[in-house]
């Protein structure tokens, strides 16, 4: 293997100080993408070629749609239907409104992929309830912060459509498959956790519905719910592929938010059109950029050439899978999810494939990884919104955030060392 | 001066009505071949490849409108730990850097539509330069943006501000 | 480690070692990942070390069209690519793809080594470009879910998935299926469940993609082969000493004998291996039906090409 070590340097510096002096992620690749190219004396046309290669592939299409019908799904009152639902089924225990946050976000998960939108508005009903049940403010953000990352890895997530591109057109099906168990246990091990510090600070119980009322709160949610349902059921069963369940999804979305639940009207549309074009401009503008850096780090055969060292350090699989965590927890700190997906999935996957490990296993570990780096100072999204919801500090929560931290490094640590934890269900359903 | 933030306002709404519609098209689209296919027991050969482009243009329309309404990701951990002065500069600088990359994808992306105008699409039949058309375009939009904020003309139409007001109180 | 220096500034006579690329799709480890090496290794063996060749397989530079513009740009040096995206530069390359076309693999390779092979090579020039030689890309067969197909009857209303494609679209039309554009990866589903009743590929596809788990009737019709090419970039080549260029000319030449070999080898093995899968294989006495039904194809694909077309039929 040939090794260019000053065209390489160009490329991983120039990028690392455009980062650090906030010039935005896409273009820091862009730039430090270009950068390189002139050094080297490739033709710059080959740039723009691969941003437009990184936005011309049609599974990536599914993500304006999941983002359009959760956007649809949050503004049309679906998140108080969860909420009520989730408090039919689990509500009446001790510490109920916690466990009810924590299913609500799990529910929610089935609809969007994003934690930001979980924490904003299902965060914005639940924290102030729980505060004036006489739940601690810091709890209250623990526990619905570290919920909302299931949505990330519950299907439909647009960050495991993200990941599939990445890893050079994984099954979108067998991801989704993957994350639905990994992320219904993490669910139930924050369910345990936050009834057990309710116990400990004697959190009072929820209310109890009666059967008439439960039937139809219940019922309400479910038809919300369906669109889950829809997704999972084309992506698996090959009836629709992942995009085109994700449009029927869009439009079953919006026929159920404007035709019957009708909460809102229907020209909000465009406030919720408006909503998803500035996520989605964030996201593409980060894919089709980082589809050029990709080139580039290909070109210099960056990936290969971190395979090759990570091995040669250990060739201990335990060691390796270690290793490669806990590089994604330290990037995850600072950084967002997709760009980090996209970047770091054609260096990483080579090295854990080498060490056996599946590549739709790795995705759902990489999603939790990346999952926890959006509760973590010093950059964390989720954290962010969570702490403004509540109109607290990030310190103020930090403390009494460990424990929640504890229960995600142990799922992280099942969900690398157990691969049956992610490939069952994908395995049972759509064959080996 | 009010003249240039009137045009740069037009462009970006005009842009931002652009993208809602290929959002609308590419789902009507993709539904469209569901039912063509489940249905009518044909697949319309044009659709996918249709609905790809759409999801091209809107992307780099996405780049643009990011830069005008300041929505990119960035880390802004190590600046803000920096003095104000300090941070303003670096500011400055980094508007610079990203004029710079909107020259990039304006020059070279005109050349890559100039030499990829041979070949075609295969559903289509459209040239290929069709899929790269919207780099040079969306460059001279990165252009005009972050020259408009390199010397402070920023976008504060009052659609905008009522939307991020709004969005503040519902969260 | 070698001290690198790109083809893009060098001239090649200054003694320093230039360093070239070569873009293949496939995994590392099939077999034209396997004669690309088998190229590299002859280039640097016949240029006495001058010229290196660097192969990047599994498609990290991009796909066959990417990659190809990426030549074409003088980004990358050597593309291994199926004509069949490259026909979207050069269209008459699509009468090589023309439906039974070929009457076995050896009538195909006699065309293509002959002087209509060369000339479909040089003709690529107007593409800065410049084919270097054929690799076989095997035939392409249908199977199915349902039964054994022995006539074009059989076939009749059968949903097959193609590649998007108008000429494999129309030609599974005219032989009464019905064309199903899909995703390479979501075909095993597809035919698991029945969304569709069958897909069409060559020998090693159907094996190593596990169809012939799903979709156990398997029938040689050969309707398609698109050979393939090793292609260099004009600019690459132009910059090139002509000892060095006749030096890449002959090493592609000798690659592609070995390419050939290995791949009967690979289709051999894969037809073994499917057979002892319990894959069900139909060999057809004649294929002539199917060669009628798709007769229509020939007038409107082949339009203005009749001559060219003739010469490959008498092509011994
Ligand atoms: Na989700
Ligand atoms: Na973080």
């Amino acid at each position: 293997m040939i090794i260019n070590a000053p065209a390489i340097t160009l490329l991983l510096v120039s990028f690392l100080i455009l980062l650090i002096i906030k010039v935005p992620i896409a273009f820091s690749l862009g730039l430090s993408t270009m950068v390189t190219a002139l050094y080297l004396g490739i033709p710059p046309m080959v740039i723009g070629q691969q941003m437009v290669k990184g936005l011309n592939s049609f599974s990536l299409i599914a993500i304006p749609f999941f983002i359009i019908a959760g956007e649809i799904m949050g503004e049309g009152g679906i998140s108080e239907r969860l909420i009520k639902f989730s408090n039919v089924i689990i509500g009446r225990l001790r510490g109920g409104l916690a466990m009810v946050n924590v299913l609500a976000s799990m529910f929610f998960g089935g609809i969007s992929g994003s934690s930001v939108a979980d924490t904003s508005s299902i965060g914005a009903i639940m924290i102030p309830m729980m505060e004036k049940q006489g739940y601690d403010k810091d709890f209250s953000v623990n526990v619905t912060i570290t919920s909302s990352t299931q949505g990330v890895i519950i299907p439909p997530s647009h960050n495991v459509i993200i990941y599939s591109l990445a890893a050079g057109g994984l099954s979108v099906g067998r991801l989704f498959l993957g994350g639905f168990l990994p992320g219904v246990l993490l669910g139930l091990a924050l369910m345990v956790l936050s009834y057990a510090v309710a116990v400990k600070r004697n959190y009072p119980k929820g209310e109890r519905f009666s059967f008439k009322d439960g039937l139809k709160i219940s019922l309400e949610s479910i038809l919300g719910l369906f669109t889950a349902v829809i997704v999972i059921g084309g992506v698996t069963t090959g009836i629709f592929t992942a995009t085109e369940s994700a449009a029927i999804a869009a439009v079953y979305a919006f026929f159920i938010t404007f035709f019957v639940y009708r909460d809102i009207p229907i020209k909000r549309m465009g406030k919720i059109l408006r909503t998803s074009l500035k996520t989605l401009a964030m996201v593409l503008a980060v894919i089709a950029t980082s589809s050029a850096f990709g080139y580039m780090m290909a070109y210099l055969k960056i990936p290969a050439l971190v395979t090759e060292t990570l091995i040669s350090i250990s060739s201990n699989k335990y060691v390796i899978l270690i290793i490669v965590n806990m590089i994604l927890l330290a990037l995850g700190m600072i950084m967002d999810m997709a760009p980090l997906i996209l970047i770091t999935t054609p260096i990483l996957l080579p090295v854990v494939t080498s060490v056996g490990m599946d590549p739709v296993q790795f995705g759902i570990v990489m999603m939790l990884n990346l999952g926890i780096g959006l509760i973590t100072p010093p950059v964390g999204s989720t954290l962010f919104v969570g702490c403004s919801i509540a109109g607290c500090k990030i310190e103020d929560v930090l403390k009494s955030l460990m424990p929640f931290y504890a229960v995600m490094f142990i799922m992280l640590l099942l969900l690398t060392f157990v691969p049956q934890l992610t490939l069952f269900i994908p395995n049972l359903i759509m064959g080996q | 001066m009010k003249a240039i933030k009137k045009i740069l306002n037009l462009t970006s709404n005009l842009l931002e009505y652009i993208g809602m519609i290929f959002l609308v098209a590419m789902t009507l689209i993709v539904s469209y071949q569901v039912f063509s296919r489940q249905i009518l027991n044909t697949s319309p050969r044009w659709a996918e490849e249709v609905s790809l482009i759409l999801m091209i243009w809107f992307g780099f329309i996405g780049i643009a409108l990011g830069v005008r309404k300041g929505i990119h990701l960035s880390i802004e951990y190590f600046v803000s730990l920096l003095p104000p002065s300090l941070q303003k500069i670096i500011i400055k600088l980094d508007q610079v850097l990203v004029c710079g990359f909107g020259l990039f994808c304006a020059v070279y992306g005109a050349k890559l539509v100039k030499a990829t105008g041979g070949s075609t699409l295969p559903a289509t039949q459209w040239p290929a330069s069709t899929s790269y058309l919207m780099v040079p375009v969306c460059g001279v939009m990165i252009i005009c943006y972050s020259l408009a904020q390199i010397f402070g003309i920023e976008e504060t139409t009052e659609e905008n501000n009522e939307l991020t007001s709004k969005e503040g109180v519902e969260l | 480690e070698t001290p690198e220096t790109n083809a893009g500034s060098d001239d090649g006579s200054n003694g320093e070692t230039i360093v070239l690329r070569l873009a293949d799709t496939h995994n590392d480890g099939y077999v034209t990942v396997e004669a690309d090496r088998e190229f590299a290794r002859l280039v640097e063996e016949k240029t006495e070390g001058r010229v290196k060749v660097e192969v990047y397989p599994g498609a990290v530079l991009g796909d066959e069209k990417a990659t190809i513009e990426q030549a074409q740009f003088g980004a990358i040096d050597f593309v291994r690519t199926s004509i069949s995206p490259l026909s979207e530069f050069n269209k008459e390359l699509g009468i090589l793809m023309l439906p039974y076309l070929y009457r076995d693999v050896d009538h195909m390779f006699n065309v293509l080594d002959g002087e209509i092979g060369d000339d479909f090579l040089e003709s690529l020039e107007e593409n800065n470009l410049l084919g270097l030689t054929w690799f076989d890309g095997g035939a392409r067969n249908f199977y199915n879910t349902k039964k054994e197909v022995k006539s074009v009857e059989d076939l009749k209303g059968m949903k097959i998935r193609v590649q998007e494609s108008k000429l494999m679209m129309d030609l599974v039309t005219s032989l009464g299926a019905v064309p199903t554009p899909m995703a390479f990866g979501d075909v095993y589903s597809a035919l698991q469940t029945g969304v569709i009743d069958g897909a069409e590929n060559n020998w090693p596809s159907y094996f190593s993609t596990s169809h012939y788990e799903v979709a156990k009737y398997y029938t040689v019709d050969e309707h398609t082969r698109a050979p393939e090419v090793i292609l260099v970039s004009k600019m690459t080549f132009d910059k090139l000493s002509a000892e060095d260029q006749e030096a890449i000319k002959e090493a592609a030449k000798e690659a592609s004998l070995f390419q050939r070999v290995e791949w009967a080898k690979e289709e051999a093995a894969a037809e073994e291996a499917v057979v002892a899968k319990g894959a069900v294989i139909t060999r057809l006495e004649s294929n002539q039906e199917f060669q009628d039904a798709v007769q229509s194809m020939y007038a409107e694909f082949g339009a203005g090409y009749e001559d060219l077309i003739e010469r490959i039929i008498n092509t011994k």
